[in-house]
């Protein structure tokens, strides 16, 4: 996977997996009470946000769970890319991002509901301790994926393609086969006899001036 | 010494009611630090490549002479070994009042805080200063000791270890501050040490798996005096040259000695964060998962603590390294890329480090004045005229304590703009692609200038 690409992919899975970093630090602060504090008062847009993001992490992982079986079912052989990404770099990148996004998410929480901030040690502390385990997993997802989605999609490209290929041969030698033949008849029989019988008198033939 | 804080405390209980609220600080903080970006991008970001990094030195031939005698290795040697005799002996048989027992305060104030201090003020100390190198090299001259085995190709990942160990001790056993424990951690220490130099040779120890030489040797990188020596490691020339440049020459690259360098911040901040209310909390909360473990628990969680801060430092500056990268525009090795700016985070190391341990220096260092009269609490009367020594207050005032910090961190980190933009110079292929690169840097010092601030404020300071 390219750069640009990785980039991307990370960033829109860093924002998603916060969420679920989210839930973590808040079980591991709030023990029980954790889903009635997550779901009420300035955190009752929170369920939707959390489900949605999950959601869409389980829908992208299917996807490419999907891809990289669907292209090793056609290739008939592993499906891998010769560079995958540094795990630490994916794992720093994906943890600073879900720990900046947990950190913003406080502050607005906070901020939306007139209480007083969350200090830097505490968002660092039950930041890392919730959104750490999530970045561990989801850079391993990641760097997985990643190393085979588009090795994956450019394998089934590629069988769609000499399926395409083998097709349209197929198609125009059926056509070929039979038209070869009718254009040989037609040529022998244009050259060989019916223009002979329709053509000119031999006495107008410029070979015959 | 984190039983020591408990005695004392940073600023002894005092509270200073700030006349501005501290939000203010910070931010003002903060904004003394991207300033001095500015000024630095404006004066002094024109250079790349190896010019970028050059800066100027002056032979001192007097300092050189003095270097060149045997003298000043004969008495940090004999300081060296006389400190860590006195802290394995007070600590053995001394008063188990950690603040009545020398061990403590030789330990934790002498050469943790000041040495280290001085160390970056002046110039390596420890090199000098190091008693299981002058143990070593006495023994060595009557018995003359070869290595047995070749050191694994480990890099510094040795000394990450001990150092960790060491930071454990200070600040997650909770035994720091029994003498005791101290003095068997010293006498294991030793010979720790002395079976690696006889084991794997002197030098090799000392480089890769003795934590202090390690860590010295980086923090004696920011001081002004500098020795050339030659191939045997006799001082050749001693020179001057201003503070911090010379961790611009950071050596080798690796890992190790990014994980160390950040090791050297984490255990700073760890050791502010459990001063503060935040960290109570996070324990009592958590308590259901380590009070199962019973005594360890304590240990367990505190480490944990520890680590879990380690990390958090580490993945975001490796994140920041991408980010400089990508605004380097330039497909750099990231390992090399870290190692090289990870070694412009010392100052804010080493100022974090004089900055926290402030008032320890300057205060609580007095107190082994008179227990000079009276090492080992057995009633000796050896130096009466101490014995009643009361420790002057004067530079301890919880605000005199505040500013110095502040004034500290500040120039701490506008330093490690500084170093970080020079870096950038050589690193990067052309002055704006290095200016580019230095924003994600510039957002990582003022982010960690503010966290530092608050996280030093709240034990001295009130209200605000």
């Amino acid at each position: 996977m390219n750069r640009r690409r990785l980039a991307i992919a990370a960033a829109a899975l860093g924002l998603v997996a916060s969420q679920a970093g989210h839930l973590l630090a808040y079980e591991l602060r709030f023990g029980t009470a954790a889903p009635h504090i997550q779901s009420t008062g300035v955190h009752a847009y929170f369920p939707l946000v959390a489900k949605t993001a999950l959601g869409a992490i389980a829908a992208a992982l299917v996807a490419g769970l999907v891809l990289v079986g669907l292209a090793r079912i056609l290739s008939g052989r592993r499906v891998r890319s010769d560079s995958e990404p540094s795990y630490v770099s994916l794992l720093a990148i994906l943890f600073s991002l879900q720990l900046a996004t947990f950190a913003v998410q406080e502050i607005a929480e906070a901020l939306v509901a007139g209480a007083s901030l969350m200090s830097a040690p505490d968002l660092l502390l039950w930041g890392t301790l919730g959104q750490l385990p999530v970045a561990l997993i989801a850079a391993s997802g990641l760097q997985w994926l990643s190393a085979r989605v588009e090795s994956a999609v450019g394998l089934i490209r590629d069988v769609v393609r000499a399926a395409l290929r083998k097709t349209r041969a197929t198609t125009s030698a059926a056509i070929a086969a039979h038209a070869a033949p009718d254009l040989a008849l037609l040529v022998s029989r244009v050259a060989g006899s019916s223009l002979a019988k329709r053509g000119p008198p031999s006495s107008l033939r410029i070979s015959s001036i | 010494m984190v039983s020591l804080a408990g005695i004392f405390w940073h600023g002894f209980g005092q509270r200073y009611d700030l006349p501005a609220p501290l939000a203010l600080y910070l931010f003002a903080a903060g904004g003394v630090v991207v300033v001095s970006f500015v000024l630095v991008v404006m004066f002094a970001g024109g250079q790349v490549g190896p010019k970028a990094v050059a800066y100027p030195r002056r032979a001192v031939p007097l300092l050189t002479r003095i270097a060149q005698t045997p003298w000043p290795r004969v008495v940090g040697s004999l300081i060296g070994v006389l400190g860590l005799a006195a802290v394995i002996i007070t600590g053995q048989f001394g008063s188990t009042d950690n603040d009545r027992n020398p061990a403590e305060y030789l330990t934790w104030i002498y050469f943790w805080a000041a040495t280290l201090i001085l160390s970056g003020l002046i110039g390596n100390l420890w090199s000098w200063l190091n008693p299981w190198a002058a143990i070593y090299d006495v023994v060595n001259r009557y018995i003359r000791i070869s290595p047995v085995w070749k050191l694994p190709n480990l890099g510094i990942w040795p000394a990450v270890g001990t150092y960790f160990a060491f930071a454990c001790l200070e600040l997650t056993s909770g035994m720091a501050n029994r003498p005791l424990i101290v003095a068997i951690a010293a006498a294991g220490y030793t010979i720790v040490t002395l079976a690696g130099m006889a084991l794997f040779g002197r030098d090799e120890w000392l480089d890769h798996g003795e934590a202090f030489t390690v860590l010295f040797g980086i923090i004696g990188k920011f001081g002004p005096v500098e020795a050339e020596r030659d191939e045997l490691g006799r001082i050749t020339t001693v020179c001057l040259r201003p503070w911090g440049v010379g961790l611009l020459r950071s050596g080798g690259a690796g890992w190790d000695r990014v994980v160390f360098v950040v090791l050297m911040l984490s255990t700073l901040a760890f050791d502010g964060i459990e001063a503060t209310e935040s960290w109570q909390n996070f324990t009592v909360t958590l308590e259901p998962l380590w009070l199962p473990l019973g005594a360890w628990g304590f240990f367990a969680i505190r480490t944990a603590g520890l680590v879990l801060l380690t990390g958090a430092f580490l993945l975001i500056f490796i994140a920041f390294m991408e980010l400089v990268l990508y605004f380097g525009n330039r497909r750099a090795d990231l390992m090399t890329t870290a190692t090289a700016f990870a070694f412009t985070l010392v100052p804010i190391a080493l100022v974090y480090n004089a900055a926290h341990n402030y008032s320890y220096v300057v205060v609580q260092s007095q107190g082994l004045i008179p227990l000079l009269d009276d090492p080992l609490g057995k009633g000796w009367h050896l130096l009466p005229a101490l014995a009643g020594y009361k420790p002057s207050f004067v530079l301890a005032q919880a605000s005199t304590v505040w500013f110095a910090q502040l004034v500290l961190i500040v120039v701490g980190h506008v330093i490690a703009v500084y170093l970080s933009h020079l870096k950038a110079g050589e690193t990067f292929r052309t002055a704006q692609r290095a200016l580019l690169s230095q924003y994600p840097m510039l957002l990582l010092m003022v982010m960690y200038t503010m966290t530092s601030l608050w996280i030093l404020a709240q034990p001295i300071t009130a209200g605000g």
